[in-house]
């Protein structure tokens, strides 16, 4: 039978379970909230939606083959530039777009400069020290001793290499015109004889290390006693491809008609040591002499090619040194360049930001040669965002003078790697970035 | 005397652009007429700045260039350089002269290369001392001549300086025709703000010059070559690094 006595403890029973119900509901709910473990850190895709706010203003603002990640307390963005002329600044200007947006959450920016989707050199710096400049004009040399340059990308690059890439680089098309200045030395009443051509080109981007360039020669005026100089006639046709290989080496390889009447391919390896400071370069060409229109001496030239078979093997070495203090690259190249012409050069150049100065000298089995080379900025320093075909200023002229007669016949394969070793040398980039642009 | 009328005309036009002309100075020296670093004909101690490049054309009147070449029609030398500091201590001058009004066949004209180092920057008491090397390479050498120079500035008041420098050149090249700064020379320069009064002896003759600065970038030289002949030049300067 039930009693009230019962029922009294049924009731003091159920009200202790819902207490305890209760209590227990109400310590769930004051937990710690949850934390990403330093594993989930690591994951592709940066805490909170940064990588797609950095990807979309990036991609508005026109870098190309962009790629994004987090590794602990350090953010790695990948890009590569096609809109400003001077590496240094299009650096420093994605520095100053992307850092308000990353604002303190990470401590470190780390930067890959790539070149038809190659890397090429890295740079890392504090955010912290880049957000207190920006507080404190005082303190910029604190951010600017934080930036450093380097070729060791190895671990940062396999963070990156297989992302998906946000507005390639590939198939595009920019063209533009390059001036050519050529200038040789006649009797009374001319002492200067100028020639000045016009070069359109047009470089289409391919695959990854991969370009194809055209481009013909125009002449506009021309007071050189050369036939078929008077005539347009196809410039640099080809195609380049290069690669970079572990340990900082770089390799590229061309085929197709190349500067200087010469036709074939051509083979270059470059390895850089001492992170930019001293780079061997080898070069191996095998060519064939190549002609539009046919060369004919002294007399009208006749439209058609003329071409010889691939018979001539040239080849030359060079180790350049870095004085890295004052971008001043001193350079000894020996080898045999066309027509079996042995010779050894010597060169120094000094980087002017944008503006190379230098003066060479040179001993060949002809006789020894001695003169100064320039390549001077012009036009635009800036260029419009990169469209699938891009008309775009030429970036430089340049002009060498010699002083005698015996010149060492050399040719342009089309192969700019050596441009961008140079253009983009971690020293060279590290002086700019931290005194000589403007922050 | 018409045309130094002229140029002081213009000077004075150029003086009245009060606040864009820059300082003369041994971190900004003046020009000599053949293009180096220098006061009239003669170098002194001081370089260009690293990164500076310096373009300009000078007239040498006949009778005071370093070629001689005995013809009725030909009045002077026309001097052509650009100038650089190449490196903190290094300067460099690439020199074009060509005759005004000869008929011959001179070509281009002679062309010919400057070098200067610095041994020694300008202290309190130490005076800024370089080494010159000029026409190294050249056409002819009419103007080779290998010397050390030093100047010592002195501050009369925060806007005046005077300079004074000295140095001795000799041939190196023993069989080169030149007579150009062979044995003592100096100079001194008393120098106000942009404008610079000068005078010279260059080991053969004295020479005074007037020097302005304006809009921070263009000298003007006005010379008085032996305090007989009229000679001056126009230069301007870009800075490769800033």
């Amino acid at each position: 039978m039930i009693t009230k006595a019962d029922i009294k403890n049924y009731f003091i029973l159920t009200l202790a379970v819902l207490m305890c119900s209760m209590l227990s509901v109400g310590a769930q709910s004051l937990q710690a909230p949850y934390a990403p473990t330093q594993e989930e850190m690591t994951q592709p895709y940066p805490f909170g939606g940064l990588k797609d706010s950095l990807l979309t203003a990036l991609k508005a603002s026109g870098w190309l083959n962009l790629r994004v990640q987090a590794s602990a307390d350090k953010l790695i963005i990948a890009f590569e530039n096609r809109i400003y002329r001077f590496e240094a600044r299009a650096i420093k200007a994605l520095i100053k777009e992307v850092a308000p947006i990353i604002g303190t959450r990470y401590k470190t920016l780390a930067l890959i400069v790539l070149n038809r989707n190659v890397p090429i050199m890295g740079l890392s710096l504090s955010l912290e020290a880049w957000n207190g400049f920006l507080h404190d004009a005082q303190a910029f040399p604190v951010f600017a001793n934080s930036i450093h340059t380097t070729l060791n990308i190895q671990a940062d690059w396999q963070l990156l290499k297989d992302q998906p890439i946000t507005q390639t680089g590939a198939l595009r098309t920019e063209a533009y015109v390059d001036p050519q200045l050529r200038m040789g030395l006649g009797g009374y009443p001319k002492p200067v004889l100028v020639q000045i051509n016009l070069l359109p080109t047009a470089n289409l981007y391919l695959w990854r290390g991969a370009q194809l360039k055209a481009q013909a020669i125009v002449p506009t005026f021309n007071q050189l006693p050369i036939p078929e100089d008077k005539s347009i006639r196809p410039g640099l046709i080809g195609i380049n491809q290069y690669f970079r290989l572990p340990s900082a080496t770089f390799m590229g390889l061309s085929a197709g008609y190349f500067t200087n009447y010469t036709y074939g391919l051509e083979l270059e390896l470059s390895k850089i040591l001492f992170n930019g400071r001293f780079i061997w370069r080898n070069k191996m060409g095998y060519t064939g002499y190549a002609s539009f229109p046919k060369r004919l001496g002294l007399e009208k030239p006749v439209p058609g090619w003329q071409v010889s078979s691939l018979a001539n093997l040239d080849y030359r070495s060079s180790v350049e040194y870095r004085l890295a203090k004052y971008n001043l690259v001193a350079k000894i190249e020996a080898g045999r360049y066309l027509y079996h012409q042995n010779a050894v050069k010597v060169s120094v150049v000094r980087q002017f930001r944008e503006t190379d100065i230098g003066f060479f000298g040179q001993k060949s089995s002809q006789g020894a040669n001695y003169g100064f080379q320039l390549s001077i900025p012009i036009l635009s320093k800036k260029y419009g965002k990169p469209q699938r075909f891009q008309f775009r200023t030429s970036k430089s002229l340049p002009y060498t003078y010699t002083a005698t007669q015996y010149v060492v016949e050399d040719y342009q394969s089309g192969n700019d790697l050596y441009l961008f070793l140079k253009k983009l040398n971690p020293p060279f980039i590290q002086n700019q970035l931290r005194n000589s642009l403007d922050w | 005397m018409k045309r130094p009328i002229r140029f002081i005309l213009i000077a004075l036009c150029c003086l009245s652009f009060g606040r864009l002309v820059a300082q003369l100075s041994p971190e900004q020296p003046q020009r000599a007429l053949y293009g180096n670093t220098g006061t009239i004909l003669t170098p002194t101690g001081y370089l260009s700045p690293d990164g500076q490049l310096a373009f300009g054309v000078s007239y040498i009147p006949q009778g005071y260039t370093q070629i001689n070449r005995r013809e009725p029609l030909w009045r002077g030398d026309r001097v052509i350089y650009a100038n650089l500091g190449l490196l903190p201590f290094l300067e460099i001058t690439f020199r074009l002269t060509s005759p005004d009004g000869s008929k011959n066949n001179f070509g281009i004209g002679d062309r010919s290369l400057f070098l200067r180092g610095r041994i020694t920057k300008e202290k309190k008491i130490l005076p800024a001392i370089a080494i010159g090397l000029h026409d190294v390479v050249g056409v002819v050498g009419y103007h080779h001549v290998a010397y050390l120079v030093g100047s010592k500035s002195f501050a009369l008041s925060p806007s005046t300086q005077l300079v004074l420098s000295a140095g001795y050149g000799t041939k190196i090249i023993k069989n080169v025709p030149n007579t150009y700064l062979q044995g003592f020379f100096g100079s001194a320069s008393w120098r106000w703000k942009f404008v610079s009064l000068n005078a010279e002896y260059d080991a053969k003759k004295v020479n005074a010059a007037l020097y302005i600065r304006v809009l921070k970038k263009i000298d003007f030289h006005l010379a008085y070559l032996d305090l007989k002949k009229w000679s001056g030049g126009v230069s301007m300067q870009l800075k490769l690094l800033k």
